[in-house]
């Protein structure tokens, strides 16, 4: 008996948000279908893997990473070089932790991240310390320096969403927009930042996701009920979604124990790649445009099962 | 056991009280009101005080950082007096006294009843439809008795009652039969009779002379009495004509044991005596008020014959003295839903001793009297028309229906609209902001009576909620939005404030709204809202087949309809559709009062109420959810509403 094959067809479609300087743009966004069903809509662009580049090593990080990284992470903007130019990374996120733990001009990070765009010569990401206030007269001058780049500048959240928004329409880049795993809140912040006039194809979703283990399944199903009202019609909730993978994946116990304390997990090395290709994958899969990773091992996995599934169209 | 004497400040009120007596206890026992809305469990921290000297016992708590001990503050529900006590209460200093004041009935009264369309009662009582009061009062004159006409007495004033209303089960109390005899001819058979109408029988409850030339009957009077959570309203009514002629409304004072119906019913089971505080402090707030209203119409209490009583089905309980706890308690069942009609005495009303006193029906235990009693004088229930009725209290009530059938929610609303839980808001009397119009720096607000702003009412936070919105004061998620207009925030205790209206030299208050104040706004309007949607969308009705609306609470004079629908209070429809009838509870208790067609048909009423409870729907929680923000997160329910 033929089996009729069901498609569905969606009426909306995910906003495409460019990023990065004029000679070296991507395009993020753009679905008529959920992920990797190229049947049933248009995919025009690929997830993005963008490598974590931070101001300073963080602290408690696993050797094997250090390892895997080299020397560069004293020298963010050779890490940034060296994650395009070796590992391809499709995208850099510069995630900001010295200036709230020591005295630094803010200029002198401006200038860090304009150095490490002409560097890396991708789009950037700028994500701030996470201290509201701090991060108000940070990323101003960060969004100064890099005007014309269309970095993507983060996060901008329901309790504190203005200067960045101002800033971002300014100066020409886009907004990352915080909600903590709640499908109501990524939708308000939204609203507000589009009624300060930030066009709503300068906006990305990030859902405060968690790594695997932490709530995994939580956010899964909030970034799959996002893109499933994106595709019902909801512009509001229309916008490219960001999963921060690595930033994650080292905060939890399972990147940190070492074999000799816990055995049963076998050892370190391999584990931490398994931890972020998972994490990563499973977000791909939830409909995460961008995912933000460490190990160049992960990326290079993740990177293969992009191209499989794309393939496949 | 050793007493202890325990002095408040700033008022210097006292209290003797023994050993392990709580602050709290104590300050009740004061005559002070320490907000608390917890009950008593130490959990919600609001009754903090200061022990200036002496010992307590407190034990340490999570709602007091270390900094606040070290200062002297306690818990006063936890703090245990093991000492004389000098007390400072700051609740008392910066919350002013408005707060548990009552009414001030001057010409600008704000209680009147509203200009309902009143269904079920004419004015004037109509003997000839039969449609009679709880109490009736008849004049009776008596042929007296002779060889042809040969009745017993008894008899003879059944007969003489059945020629004026076709009473059925008329009874008299052996007491009254014994000295009938006597009474008649005393009154050369010319007598008033009260009688009532009191759970299927019309006992006679007084026989009184009638003077020779005097056809007017005796004045007698009954109450018509709303017992809210939050406030109780009382209107004295003249039985004859239904008139109301005073009315007097104060805050609950069962509000010193718990803001919820929850945490009273809590109450009642933590305390030994529990109850009968409870019913005691309900029975005093009503006393005071009868007494404070007869004495400004120079009447007796004992002309009080009869009173309508509308409320929740807890506050119903604990006015009965009936043991609450199943309410609170898998599967929700109340002890009575249908209350016998009881006398006055059997409570300590401060009435004639036997003067009735009928309770409006209640459907389920989170939806009671006061419900019934305000589907019966909006009239939904007699329109083949669909209806909606929300009554806006500390429990939002939601009803749906018409003629045929009608179901109803209920949701937790707070007791934000109703004064309390909000730094400066207070119930609607002189002195309460009601409106307000904001064009940054200015600020114009307009009270209750033209007098100085003491606080604002509901109606007044709902347009201040709306205008801050439109100002740019708030952003659509209700936060501050500071650099709107500087001079006028400032840090508080509660974080960021908005000042409102500033001090003045010539003694005004200074009125702030603090963003802790706009959260449980925002609370409360998205509770009334998701109950709303639920109940609407659960029946698969269109919002557009919705014909009225009737919006019912006593939260103010005028409520601004589009405003209402701006901030998401209300579902956008034509405003035409709305109307805002005020306080229905009160209104339908006076019907229930007055007319025996009412008394049936709000157990008509009651009956054919479906109840749906919202604690076993999930979609409540994401209606919810949706709606906190203004108006909504889901924009397209607000398309009235200019966006973008």
């Amino acid at each position: 008996m033929p089996v009729q094959r069901v498609v569905q067809r969606w009426s909306g479609s995910v906003n495409v948000v460019t990023v990065g300087p004029e000679n070296a743009s991507l395009q993020l966004g753009g679905q008529t279908s959920l992920p990797f069903l190229y049947d049933e809509g248009e995919l025009p662009n690929p997830p993005r893997i963008a490598m974590e580049v931070y101001d300073k090593v963080p602290e408690g990080w696993p050797a094997p990473l250090l390892e895997a990284l080299g020397d560069v992470v004293h020298d963010p903007v050779a890490w940034a070089q060296k994650c395009v130019q070796q590992w391809q990374a499709d995208m850099i996120c510069l995630r900001l932790i010295r200036p709230s733990e020591e005295e630094v001009s803010l200029d002198s990070v401006a200038q860090l991240a304009r150095a490490i765009q002409d560097a890396a010569g991708v789009p950037l990401i700028i994500w701030g310390t996470g201290e509201g206030d701090l991060d108000n007269e940070l990323l101003p001058q960060c969004s100064q320096a890099l005007r014309g780049s269309r970095c993507l500048l983060g996060v901008a959240k329901q309790e504190n969403y203005k200067t960045l928004a101002a800033t971002c329409i300014a100066d020409g880049h886009s907004v990352i927009a915080e909600s903590p795993i709640d499908i109501n809140i990524c939708k308000q912040v939204n609203i507000l930042l589009s009624e300060m006039d930030l066009p709503l194809d300068r906006i990305l979703i990030y859902p405060a996701n968690g790594a695997l283990g932490y709530g995994f399944e939580y956010a899964y199903s909030i970034m799959e009920r996002t893109r499933l009202a994106a595709l019902g019609g909801d512009r509001m909730m229309a916008m490219p979604l960001l999963a921060v993978v690595g930033a994650e994946v080292y905060r939890a116990k399972e990147s940190k124990a070492t074999e000799e304390e816990a055995p049963e997990w076998g050892a370190l090395g391999p584990r931490i790649v398994a931890w972020e290709t998972c994490t990563a994958v499973g977000y791909l899969q939830a409909g995460a445009d961008v995912v933000t990773l460490c190990h160049p091992e992960a990326v290079e996995t993740v990177r293969a099962f992009v191209k499989e599934l794309v393939g496949k169209q | 056991m050793d007493q202890h004497t325990v002095t408040f400040r700033p008022g210097g009120q006292t209290a003797k009280v023994s050993d392990c007596t709580t602050i709290l206890e104590a300050a009740t026992q004061a005559g002070i009101h320490i907000p608390n809305s917890c009950g008593g469990e130490g959990s919600c921290g609001k009754c903090k005080v200061i022990v200036h000297s002496g010992e307590v016992f407190a034990p340490e708590t999570p709602t007091l950082d270390a900094e606040k001990r070290a200062a002297g503050y306690v818990l006063a529900c936890q703090a245990m007096v093991e000492d004389d006590l000098i007390v400072e209460c700051p609740s008392q200093t910066d919350r002013p006294e408005i707060l548990i004041g009552r009414v001030d009935t001057g010409e600008d009264s704000e209680e009147n009843l509203p200009d309902v369309p009143i269904e079920h009662v004419s004015r004037e009582i109509d003997t000839r439809t039969h449609d009679i009061p709880l109490v009736v009062s008849l004049n009776l004159y008596l042929p007296k008795p002779s060889v042809d006409d040969n009745l017993d007495d008894l008899s003879r004033l059944y007969r003489e009652i059945r020629q004026q209303l076709p009473l059925h089960h008329l009874n008299i109390s052996l007491e009254m039969l014994r000295d009938l005899g006597q009474r008649l001819r005393k009154s050369d058979w010319r007598v008033n009779a009260l009688i009532g109408q009191c759970n299927g029988t019309a006992p006679i409850l007084s026989l009184d002379k009638l003077d020779a030339g005097d056809d007017a009957s005796p004045p007698y009077y009954g109450l018509a009495v709303d017992v809210g959570t939050t406030t109780v309203v009382c209107h004295l009514i003249r039985l004859e004509n239904g008139e109301s002629v005073d009315v007097a409304a104060r805050l609950n004072s069962q509000g010193a044991y718990g803001d919820d119906v929850i945490s009273r019913i809590l109450y009642t089971t933590n305390h030994g005596a529990g109850l009968k505080t409870l019913q005691d402090a309900i029975v005093t707030d009503i006393n005071e008020l009868i007494q404070e209203m007869c004495a400004r119409q120079g009447i007796h209490e004992a002309d009080i014959v009869a009173a309508s009583i509308a409320g929740n089905a807890t506050m119903t309980h604990l006015l009965l003295g009936i043991d609450p706890s199943h309410i609170r308690q898998e599967p929700y069942v109340a002890t009575a839903n249908f209350m016998p009609v009881i006398e006055g005495r059997d409570i300590g009303l401060a009435v004639r001793p036997n003067a009735l006193l009928h309770s409006a029906p209640g459907v389920a235990s989170y939806v009671g009297g006061d419900t019934t009693a305000g589907v019966l004088a909006c009239g939904m229930a007699n329109k083949s028309e669909l209806s909606l009725f929300i009554d806006i209290g500390t429990n939002g009530e939601i009803v749906l229906g018409n003629s045929e059938w009608l179901i109803c929610c209920c949701c937790s609303c707070g007791p934000a609209f109703e004064g309390s839980g909000v730094r400066f808001g207070m119930r609607a009397a002189q002195g309460a902001i009601q409106r307000a119009h904001i064009r940054l720096p200015e600020i114009d607000v307009e009270t209750i009576g033209n007098v100085p702003p003491r606080g604002i009412c509901g109606t007044g936070m709902i347009d201040l909620l709306a205008e801050m919105l439109k100002a740019g004061v708030l952003d659509r998620s209700g936060r501050f939005q500071k650099d709107s207009c500087p001079s006028r925030f400032r840090e508080g205790e509660d974080g960021c404030e908005f000042i409102l209206t500033p001090a003045t030299i010539s003694g005004d208050t200074e009125i702030v709204l603090t963003q802790a104040d706009v959260n449980t706004l925002l609370r409360s309007k998205a509770a009334v809202y998701a109950g709303v949607s639920v109940l609407v969308e659960q029946m698969g009705i269109a919002w557009e087949d919705i014909a009225q609306i009737y919006v019912a609470g006593g939260f103010g004079n005028h409520l601004d309809i589009t405003k209402s629908i701006q901030i998401g209070l209300l579902p956008d429809l034509p405003v035409e559709k709305y109307q805002f009838i005020g306080n229905s509870s009160v209104t339908g208790a006076r019907q229930l009062l007055l007319s025996s067609q009412a008394r049936r048909f709000v157990t008509e009423i009651a009956k054919k109420m479906t109840y749906l409870e919202l604690s076993a729907n999930n979609m409540f929680m994401e209606h919810f959810m949706s709606a906190m923000f203004l108006p909504h997160t889901d924009l397209s329910r607000f398309p009235s509403v200019m966006l973008i």
